[in-house]
């Protein structure tokens, strides 16, 4: 089943400071939304928000259930997070990681013959099979990336939100990242990532979420949600000619 | 596999510190004693005398290896421990309150559940004091500031003592011994012990989670709160009822889970039963080295486990610092 992912009115308010505020968006499955904005509009709190991580007002619903009304176990098979900046904080080796992503599926702490395929899968998407008997201690930061990645693919969960998920990783990488993104949304999943680049925005994206503030600017695809006035109010840029990698900007 | 070499080496602590005591007793007196063959002032002396001693000394050891190891998880710290973190102390504080106050005696089933106590107090408040992320050097200070506290609130309560000789007397006890413990200290401490591993082992898929950080284990379905208070009970009532038996005993806690980790890939949850296996192994060690020692009065066991603990505990300290400058 294709999944329907509902934010109506959502908010989030923090010592008195509106982080977040009437955000309403419809997401449909095989969509893959790019959460924009400046730092500080509220990308990551709104990625929480949806992901259950932290007290909201407004509704969010998948599949007309109310995320806060799942059983933890259930949410967690249904939404997989990815984190910015995460880290594993021993030294484990990377393939138990990666089996860390079937935990809302297993029983204990046995792995069942589906969870070993899903975890060789998510190896292999993620192109980190190569280095899954490793300890994590050992792999560079683009290696450490991909196999956080594969974690959370692991749960092979209807929605994956993801937040920054190329921060760490060389050129190649990012579009390799960005790559599997659009694939699992091409399988009918629902993918949001806040996204820093506007130009992986624009490529990948099916529709791109502008976040100002903590308000919905826009919600529309790239054309519309990137137009130069919006880029202009929002993130303080300009166009400034075109260079070897695309549009060159300035700021204003 | 390295929970059956550990099992071992309990076995074979345990039979050593059976043998150990100023009556010569050899293997076969023993096994004469477990059939019952044995005259009655010899099965005294094993049953009675020796046999409290070696099961204390495997309860107890257990129960600092398992604490040390649930701490260190849920922390994702390796300088977790509860003694390093105040909850030794404070369950030291409460015993002696109420011993002082004469509400219990060294024997008294009243004590463990009166450490226990105090043993909460210490652990909940430094829940509140270092928060849940708490970084390496918060955790710390607070264990330290929380540790000073509770020693002073000891001194206090000693000098609430009845007389000059209770006070000594409490104070030698405090200072960590199996030395003269009845089979009575390990009726009113094990049933709390046997809790406190149950409350810990059944934090252990939170612990695996709790590798990738409160966030993400959140989104995998763990309960980050279920799981501290899971930690904190177990912690509590373990160390409490430890405490109450056999003062306060340090390092073990500590040393142990660094000892265990590499041998199970380093991963929190599988550091568990080998530090409950490991940390009894070495305190029964422990045990019968201080009755072999040529010194005119038994030395107290919690002397020795500081003296060979803290630079054992150096050196981990230094290599890991070794190491996290060598990684990328």
């Amino acid at each position: 089943m294709s999944p329907h992912l509902v934010l109506d009115d959502v908010a989030v308010t923090r010592g008195g400071a509106r982080l977040l505020d009437g955000v309403s968006l419809d997401i449909a499955g095989g969509s893959f939304v790019a959460l924009v904005g400046p730092n500080g509009a509220g990308k990551t709190t709104l990625l929480r928000a949806i992901a259950a991580l932290g007290r909201h007002e407004g509704r969010v619903t998948l599949d007309g259930v109310a995320i806060e009304a799942m059983a933890p176990r259930a949410r967690a098979r249904r939404l997989a997070y990815l984190e910015q900046g995460g880290a594993s904080h021993w030294p484990v080796r990377a393939r138990e990681l990666v089996a860390l992503g079937r935990m809302p599926h297993a029983a204990g702490s046995h792995l069942s013959a589906a969870d070993d395929a899903a975890i060789d899968a998510a190896l292999v998407a993620a192109d980190a099979m190569v280095f899954a008997e490793r300890r994590i201690d050992t792999l560079s930061g683009g290696e450490r990336a991909r196999v956080l990645l594969a974690r959370a693919l692991a749960v092979g969960a209807p929605v994956l939100l993801v937040d920054e998920p190329t921060a760490a990783l060389d050129p190649r990488h990012q579009l390799a990242v960005f790559d599997i993104l659009r694939k699992e949304a091409d399988a009918g999943r629902i993918v949001i990532a806040a996204i820093h680049d506007l130009g992986f925005a624009d490529r990948y994206a099916d529709r791109i979420a502008v976040l100002d503030r903590g308000r919905l600017d826009a919600y529309a695809p790239a054309g519309e949600a990137l137009a130069d006035d919006r880029l202009e109010r929002v993130f303080g840029l300009r166009r400034a000619g075109e260079g070897r990698f695309g549009p060159r900007w300035e700021s204003i | 596999m390295i929970n059956a070499v550990l099992l071992i080496l309990v076995a074979i602590g345990a039979a050593a510190s059976l043998l150990t005591g100023p009556a010569p007793i050899g293997p076969g007196e023993i096994v004469d004693v477990i059939v019952g063959r044995a005259d009655p002032v010899l099965a005294t002396v094993v049953l009675e005398l020796r046999l409290p001693r070696v099961l204390l000394g495997v309860m107890i050891g257990a129960t600092l290896g398992i604490s040390g190891a649930a701490m260190q998880g849920f922390f994702r710290n390796p300088l977790a421990a509860p003694d390093l973190l105040g909850t030794s102390n404070a369950a030291a504080a409460a015993a002696t309150l109420a011993i002082s106050l004469g509400l219990a005696g060294t024997l008294s089933p009243l004590l463990p559940p009166a450490a226990i106590l105090g043993a909460l107090l210490g652990a909940v408040l430094l829940h509140l004091v270092a928060g849940r992320d708490a970084r390496i050097l918060t955790l710390v200070l607070a264990g330290l500031a929380l540790s000073s506290f509770f020693a002073a609130a000891t001194a206090l309560s000693l000098d609430l003592a009845p007389n000059p000789f209770a006070a000594l007397e409490i104070a030698f006890w405090l200072l960590g011994s199996l030395a003269e413990r009845s089979m009575v200290h390990v009726a009113i401490a094990a049933p709390f012990m046997a809790l406190s591993w149950l409350l810990l082992l059944a934090a252990r898929p939170a612990l695996a989670a709790l590798t990738l950080g409160e966030d993400t284990a959140r989104s995998l379905g763990v309960s980050v709160t279920r799981t501290r208070n899971l930690i904190v009970a177990g912690i509590s009532l373990g160390i409490g009822a430890a405490v109450a038996v056999a003062g306060v005993i340090g390092f073990i806690g500590l040393v142990v889970p660094h000892l265990v980790r590499p041998l199970v890939g380093h991963a929190p949850h599988r550091t568990l039963v080998p530090s409950a296996l490991a940390g009894a192994a070495l305190l029964t060690f422990a045990d019968v080295v201080v009755r072999l020692l040529p010194t005119v009065g038994e030395i107290k066991l919690g002397i020795v486990t500081a003296l060979v603990g803290l630079p054992f505990f150096l050196a981990l300290l230094v290599r890991e610092r070794r190491d996290a400058l060598a990684a990328p």
